[in-house]
């Protein structure tokens, strides 16, 4: 059993030290992801239309449409647009999203329809989309920044 | 996967000589219910099955790249250009990875085909693809990146690590792959202990999860487009089935099976064999030449795995390995109690008499070579006038003499001996072509097994094609590719 152990050893160390490594540290494991987000959090508990519940739907026939302002993110600017009801967000949707190259546009072909669906559903604290980092954290300058303006 | 132990004399694989003074005559016609086990049923999958599903693998998946743009980006230039290149290179080196997967879970579809010993061959190769492109695609990758955000080619990296899901996972991934394909250049390779290498490569399969994260979740091919999404997840799905199928299959089968050894029997010196039965050997189908992976279940021997041949005709009594003391826990192996369960894994190979179908034959053996070559000698018919060439230093040396002996005689075959210390194969070449020619006269009808040292193995097969034998005829039994 001591050969076992001894040859074993080094594939184990390496393995182990792997799987180490990207539970501490890949931002899709680590609990210290996105931080941005966690700002997020603190700043704006409000206007989320799923805590509304049934009383939104009223209200959300005569809201009104605000535009937040364009962030400039690496890939591009983002520009969000929302339906906001007294104090109830009802509806959320990107009007400016980066285009600049093919990447870019194969990206937020995926991400911004996922966006709005998170942000109308979610308000500001929204999950974000993998693969658009930086598509995500536009969006929610932008649409944080529309709902500190009310 | 499991241990195939490379011996550094290079022969087929350990199994060797029996000595003239074995009790246990497996070889005698069978008696009361002693009968030959089966042979093994034929290869399903043709080569060219196995070629138009790689092409479709590999044509699909490059044309949803090429339909994403990717060759647009090429010929357009600019910063695409480079990220193109990214894609390209990582969907090659995931599908090599994929591949060298598939190739080293030899599951049986492909195993019956090709052989035990050219699917590592084709493993190698894939492998080495992966490394290579790994690497390539982290290089431009990184620089693609970096270009694209505008940033210096370090802090694409750190923006690349620090902020996208998976790519920590990713450069873990790549590392591992680096070392893996280090460990096995062969001067390294040989400065570790068999198994050492061996649970360093099983890192493999932990390099190829990591790296799949990031196909799905930074991978535009796969983020966009849905069709391409279940088309990459279902290959890796497609994966994961066969390498459970075919390597943890069985081991549950062969466990299921009850093996045990029945007798040890001391040979000559350094020599012995290992008789093996159970209640699960009447359902095997076996073909002499053919070798199995032999763990004995007893401490410290349960996780070293041997390549052994099969030294005789298997039957219902049982088969016989015999196994020549030259690696360091060999010896251990002959003390093993009669009584003591053994894991098979097997039958591999298609180093059997069936490749030549029915023609004449010439069988070539060196040293501890004799072994598998004795048992596909059983398997001929007398219709294919075996011709055993036998090569030794010593006449002493000639393990099963007296069984071989016997089977030339019942198939109306020849035997020749060349014998002679290693000075004297350096000066007189026996496998020139004036000496084939002789020892067979219509060599170009026949089909040629081999097996023993390499050099040998590679002296022959020069000669038999000089002679004008079709490399398509000449069958031989390569581990340590």
């Amino acid at each position: 059993m001591g050969t076992l152990a001894r040859r074993l050893a080094p594939a184990a160390a390496l393995g182990g030290l792997a799987i180490a490594i990207v539970g501490l540290l890949d931002p899709a494991l680590a609990a210290s992801r996105l931080p941005a987000r966690d700002e997020m959090t603190a700043m704006a508990p409000t206007d989320n239309a799923a805590q509304q519940g049934g009383a939104t739907t009223a209200t959300c026939d005569t809201a009104e449409t605000v535009t937040g302002p364009i962030v400039t993110t690496r890939w591009g600017p983002v520009q969000v647009a929302a339906t906001i009801a007294g104090n109830t967000l009802c509806e959320a949707h990107a009007v400016v999203w980066p285009t600049g190259e093919r990447q870019s546009r194969q990206i937020s072909t995926y991400a911004v329809p996922e966006l709005d669906a998170q942000a109308t559903r979610q308000g500001v604290i929204l999950d974000g989309v993998s693969g658009a980092t930086y598509t995500t954290e536009g969006y929610r300058e932008s649409l944080q920044q529309l709902v500190d303006s009310l | 996967m499991a241990i195939i132990e490379l011996q550094e004399s290079g022969q087929c694989h350990p199994a060797t000589a029996q000595g003239s003074t074995s009790q246990n005559s497996t070889s005698a016609e069978p008696s009361n219910a002693v009968m030959r086990l089966r042979r093994p049923t034929r290869a399903r999958a043709e080569s060219s099955d196995v070629t138009a599903l790689c092409l479709f693998v590999l044509v699909v998946t490059l044309g949803l790249w090429w339909q994403h743009g990717g060759v647009t980006a090429i010929m357009d230039g600019g910063t695409d250009r480079l990220r193109a290149f990214g894609q390209l290179t990582g969907l090659i080196a995931a599908l090599a990875s994929l591949g060298a997967i598939i190739l080293t879970a030899r599951p049986a579809f492909l195993e019956r085909r090709y052989g035990f010993d050219h699917l590592l061959a084709a493993h190698r190769w894939f492998g080495i693809t992966t490394v290579i492109f790994v690497v390539a695609h982290s290089v431009i990758g990184t620089l693609a990146w970096a270009a694209l955000a505008q940033m210096s080619v370090t802090s694409g990296l750190v923006d690349l690590l620090a902020n996208e899901a998976w790519m920590v996972a990713a450069l873990v991934s790549t590392t591992l792959f680096v070392i893996i394909g280090l460990s096995s250049y062969r001067r390294i390779k040989n400065a570790l202990a068999y198994e050492t290498w061996y649970f360093l490569h099983l890192t493999g399969y932990l390099a190829v999860l990591l790296g799949f994260g990031h196909q799905l979740s930074l991978g535009s091919d796969f983020l966009v487009d849905r069709i391409a999404r279940w088309w990459w997840i279902g290959l890796a799905v497609a994966t994961i089935v066969i390498v459970i199928w075919s390597r943890i299959g069985v081991i549950v089968r062969s466990l299921s099976g009850r093996l045990y050894v029945t007798a040890v029997s001391r040979e000559a010196i350094g020599i012995g064999s290992i008789h093996v039965n159970g209640p699960s050997l009447r359902r095997m189908r076996i073909a002499g030449g053919q070798f199995f992976i032999v763990r004995p279940l007893v401490k410290g021997l349960w996780w070293q795995a041997h390549p052994f041949s099969v030294s005789a005709a298997p039957t219902t009594a049982g088969i016989r390995f015999t196994i020549k003391e030259l690696g360091d826990d060999t010896p251990n192996l002959l003390n093993v109690k009669p009584g003591t369960r053994v894991l098979l894994e097997g039958p591999y190979g298609v180093f059997t008499a069936e490749q030549a179908a029915g023609s004449p034959v010439v069988l070539i053996a060196g040293g501890v070579g004799i072994s598998p070559i004795r048992a596909i000698l059983e398997d001929c018919s007398p219709e294919q006038q075996p011709i055993l060439i036998v090569r030794l230093h010593h006449e002493g040396d000639f393990a099963h003499r007296v069984e071989i002996e016997d089977l030339i005689r019942a198939r109306g075959g020849q035997l020749h001996l060349l014998v002679g210390p290693r000075e004297w194969f350096a000066a007189r070449d026996p496998f020139a072509v004036q000496n084939l020619t002789t020892m067979i006269p219509d060599i170009a009808n026949r089909h040629a097994f081999i097996c023993g040292p390499a050099s040998l193995e590679s002296a022959v097969v020069k000669g038999l094609r000089k002679s004008g034998m079709q490399s398509s005829n000449i069958h031989l039994e390569r581990f340590g590719v």
